[in-house]
């Protein structure tokens, strides 16, 4: 079939239809990334948070928007080279602009990659802290060193995976699995395995019979005894007789329920009919005797197959009457009926067991002396807490704004309040910090208050890992000349901001090196947290907005690619036979890029730099 | 329109212009957000910033839509079409004015149900 108007334009509109179409689609992509973008401001005068501004490292967004706009202009110096007939010269600007499309979304790994490492936590007073979690080590130091320490070795679980610094650490004696939920099988064998390794019994505590009590065959298919012991297949075995149990009551119920009902109504029914009946009676020429004779047959055989079915769920003689009142239900009627499905089993360690869980897997709350704590699954665990407090390594930011803003709505002097904070209280080096921080921005108010102007809540309340490397070295100097107390901090008459240290071009891209900077390393009670989250949508909706839409962003770059990469290396034959129709089709690939493009323009600006 | 082979051979010049001058209006967009001389308004972002900021981008825009996606010389078709879509997406956008002038309060349960905070107000003091 030839397809029409993919060359010549149509008379009516004047375009060739593919053009038409590609417009049409980019109408309805400005109206999605228009909800979307309205979404942020939204989100963005609706914070309840200081927002996190400027918060982004420029320098990938710049490049790839640099890579954006260098590929917009080869995608039409590749339609123009198809316009003058020039194939190698197409070739190179499409395969250029491919490239771009690769080395765009290679930024856009890395970018999402360091957020996706990148820790963050919400202490109960609204301080934040950024940082890495890293592993446990068994000797050589205090696992807060990655370098050195030849001799230290990561603690490993029974899996021989390396034990993650910053978990609930709990040492359970037994265990209560919800039938109603599907377990999470890895925490089983994680549970296991730390069995096996301490060379502890995980067994059933109770024998659990999903039989009928009065059922006549017990083939012992669905009784577990006590002192099975525990394993994946065992738990799927109980679920599977548990569910089973579980359907056969609701069935049972269901039909229980709509006998009961039936009988209500065809009592109801019965009435009404033999009122009609007694009508026709009366007036036999009215209505088709006959007729109703029939009826009337049809509503007694239909009582009778009601009563059976009374008879056979059990209810036996019911009186219900008509008119509007509620059927009543013997519950024990039924109860008597339905298969033992008991919603939980529960298995016993001989041993307390220790296990692991991040916070994320952990769904109540964190008190030290808790003897149970729920898993995300459901699953009860009984026992009792090991010590599980919250490492932080490498702690690249130390964020007040919150707090301070919390303590602005209490009418409450913020630098007060930060003086109060657990951090500040509680960690002397983040006290000296602080100490530092405070005499940096007292000086940067009062250069900036020549101008007229004075610092943001962001250069009062925030220290970044600039600022925190900077103020590490300072002390570290300190140190070494064999100075007491805190040195001095001394702004350059221009300063614009609290002293950071400068970048390195890596840096820019992959955060801090870790190596060669100075960072604090702090450990947090876990009953002071909030929230932990790595840098992902969870952490705020700055984060939930900006992956939203660079991310469908990001898709629409490899959309695209995917299909100025089938103009490059498919078309040479659409080329030979039909060279225009070809140059349509990448003018209206290309418009689709420049939209991808349209779109960056303002993301870029929007998340980095504002 | 630029659709014979000589038109076109005619654009390529502009088209290396324009992507010129969106590298410059990059670059400048990133000096006004970074460079402290470059800085309006107050100390630090704020409305200044951010009315610059976005009519930079809009210039932006501008320049890819009407020279690359060639709208300085479409047929009214596409103008139709692509002012169908701009228009709803515009509209979106300012649902979020209807949101400000009538704004959610949340209630704060411990005050036994009073309103406590308008959810615009926390943004609005850190100098949005």
């Amino acid at each position: 079939m030839e397809i029409p108007y993919v060359v010549n334009p149509r008379k009516d509109t004047g375009l060739f239809n593919s053009k038409i179409a590609i417009w049409l689609f980019l109408a309805s992509e400005v109206m999605l990334f228009g909800g979307l973008f309205s979404g942020y401001v939204f989100l963005r005068i609706g914070a309840d948070y200081p927002w996190p501004e400027r918060t982004l490292p420029v320098l990938p967004g710049l490049i790839n928007t640099f890579i954006l706009i260098a590929s917009s202009v080869t995608v039409v110096f590749a339609w123009a080279s198809l316009k003058m007939r020039k194939w190698r010269q197409f070739q190179v600007f499409m395969g250029a602009t491919v490239l771009c499309a690769l080395v765009f979304m290679g930024f856009k790994a890395v970018e999402y990659g360091v957020k996706f490492k990148h820790q963050a936590l919400r202490m109960k007073d609204f301080t934040m802290v950024e940082g890495h979690i890293n592993y446990v080590k068994e000797k050589g130091g205090d696992g807060h060193d990655a370098h050195g320490a030849e001799d230290a070795d990561y603690l490993r679980d029974a899996d021989g995976d390396k034990i993650e610094a910053n978990q609930h650490v709990f040492a359970v004696e037994s265990v209560s699995f919800n039938l109603a939920r599907t377990y999470h099988e890895p925490w089983v064998e994680a549970l296991l395995a730390s069995a096996g390794e301490k060379g502890a019994a995980v067994t059933l505590a109770e024998t659990v019979d999903f039989n009928a009590p009065d059922a006549e065959e017990t083939d012992g298919d669905l009784v577990f005894e006590k002192g099975t012991a525990l394993g994946t297949g065992v738990l799927d075995e109980i679920s599977g007789a548990f569910a089973a149990n579980y359907a056969e009551n609701a069935s049972w119920r269901k039909r229980y329920l709509r006998t009961a009902w039936d009988m209500k109504w065809a009592d109801v029914e019965e009435n009404d009919l033999l009122g009609e009946a007694a009508f026709a009676a009366d007036y036999p020429k009215a209505l088709e005797f006959e007729a109703e004779e029939k009826k009337m047959a049809y509503v007694r055989w239909k009582a009778a197959e009601r009563a059976k079915m009374a008879q056979d769920v059990g209810i036996g003689e019911v009186k219900l009457s008509g008119g509007t009142e509620a059927v009543t239900i013997d519950g024990k009627t039924y109860a008597e009926r339905e298969l033992p499905a008991p919603t939980a089993v529960t298995f016993t360690c001989s041993e307390p067991v220790v296990v692991r869980h991040p916070g994320h897997d952990v769904i109540t709350d964190y008190k030290a002396d808790n003897k149970t704590i729920q898993l995300r699954d459901g699953t009860t665990l009984n026992g009792s807490y090991k010590p599980s407090p919250m490492d932080f390594h490498y702690v690249d930011g130390i964020d007040f704004q919150h707090l301070a803003m919390d303590a602005e709505n209490k009418n409450l002097d913020p630098e007060i309040a930060i003086e109060n904070s657990w951090l500040v209280k509680n960690n002397p080096l983040v006290a000296d910090l602080w100490s530092l921080h405070r005499q940096a921005v007292g000086q940067l108010e009062e250069i900036l208050g020549r101008k007229g102007k004075e610092p943001t809540k962001k250069d009062r309340y925030r220290m970044g890992w600039q600022e925190i490397a900077w103020y590490m070295d300072l002390i570290h100097e300190h140190k070494e000349k064999g100075g007491e107390g805190l040195p001095e901090v001394v702004l350059p008459d221009d300063a614009n901001a609290p002293p950071k240290v400068s970048m390195g071009l890596k840096e820019h891209f992959m955060g801090p090196n870790y190596d060669k900077r100075r960072f604090p390393h702090l450990t947090i009670p876990r009953s002071e947290v909030l929230l932990e989250s790595k840098f992902t949508p969870k952490w705020n909706s700055y984060y939930a907005i900006y992956f939203t839409i660079t991310g469908l962003h990001g898709l629409h770059v490899v959309g695209g690619a995917i299909v100025l990469a089938y103009y490059l290396f498919c078309s040479r034959k659409m080329y030979l036979a039909n060279p225009e129709w070809l140059a349509n089709r990448v003018e209206v690939g290309g418009l689709f890029w420049h939209f991808v493009d349209l779109v960056w323009i303002f993301a870029f600006p929007i998340f980095y730099l504002m | 329109m630029a659709d014979s082979p000589e038109e076109v051979r005619k654009s390529l010049k502009l088209y290396l212009l324009i992507g010129g001058a969106l590298f410059v209006g990059t670059v400048l967009t990133v000096m006004v957000a970074t460079v402290p001389a470059l800085d309006f308004g107050g100390h630090g972002f704020d409305t200044a910033d951010l009315v610059l900021g976005l009519l930079i981008a809009t210039t932006k825009a501008t320049l890819v839509a009407a020279i690359f996606m060639h709208l300085n010389h479409e047929k009214k078709w596409v103008y139709w079409l692509f002012g169908f879509g701009l228009f709803f997406g515009a509209a979106m956008v300012a649902l979020i004015f209807l949101a400000k002038a009538d704004p959610i309060h949340y209630d704060d349960f411990s005050t036994g149900g009073q309103p406590t905070t308008s959810i615009t107000a926390p943004a609005a003091e850190f100098g949005i």
